[in-house]
């Protein structure tokens, strides 16, 4: 007769190994399909000859396959003039971010022509207090940003990092 | 905690063609759960 406890044990190993078969089944089916959805890149040129090819090759020219052929070929060429594939959206990074100013004093962020009390007090609330981490800032990050606290294209249009440059430039000591 | 791990090593050396079996089911639950289509399977 097997104890109590080891049918305990024997059914919650069982139950693990089934969970983790799950997990592990999702996982990989998830991981096939983004490899599967990946769109196949073809060049115009490519996609134009092999549209060219099937609508004059002689093996679709009954009726049913002209039509058919010359249905794919404006598929193809509308689709090579108008692609279907979305461009990837960029990656966002958060900018790297301090717990406190240093030194407990912020530097005045409202210098940068752009940025006013309240834009200055987000990035305060985002951990951004200096020039330098303004310098700092890559696409990724403004991408990250101008999501949260500006409106879409004003970090770049009105060059925050570049006028964060020149102050920086200008106050250091010589 | 050491016999509880020396059951645990035991129990798995004696009942793993189970746990195989249990994994592999728990494999292909995983895989279909995420083949039904939208609406498939709703009462």
């Amino acid at each position: 007769m097997i104890p109590l406890d080891h049918v305990l044990e024997i059914a919650l190993l069982i139950s693990v190994a089934y969970l983790i078969g799950c997990a592990l089944g999702y996982g990989a089916h998830v991981a096939w399909r983004t490899l599967a959805a990946r769109p196949r890149v073809v060049s115009r040129h490519e996609a134009q000859s092999i549209a060219t090819a099937i609508a004059v090759s002689p093996t679709t020219a009954t009726p049913a396959g002209k039509s058919a052929a010359r249905r794919l070929a404006t598929a193809v060429e509308r689709d090579v003039a108008e692609p279907s594939v979305k461009p990837v959206p960029a990656m966002q990074l958060r900018p790297p971010q301090l717990p406190a100013p240093r030194h407990g004093k912020p530097d005045d962020l409202r210098q940068i022509k752009g940025i006013g009390a309240k834009t200055e007090s987000a990035l305060h609330d985002l951990g951004i207090y200096h020039l330098d981490q303004i310098v700092a800032w890559t696409p990724s990050h403004i991408d990250w940003l101008e999501g949260r606290i500006a409106v879409k294209g004003r970090i770049r249009r009105e060059q925050w990092v570049e006028q964060a440059v020149l102050l920086l430039t200008a106050t250091a000591p010589a | 905690m050491s016999d509880l791990l020396e059951t645990v090593v035991f129990l798995c050396g004696i009942y793993w063609p189970y746990m195989a079996v249990a994994a592999a089911i728990g494999l292909v639950t995983g895989w279909l759960s995420l083949s039904r289509r939208p609406g498939e399977g709703a009462p």
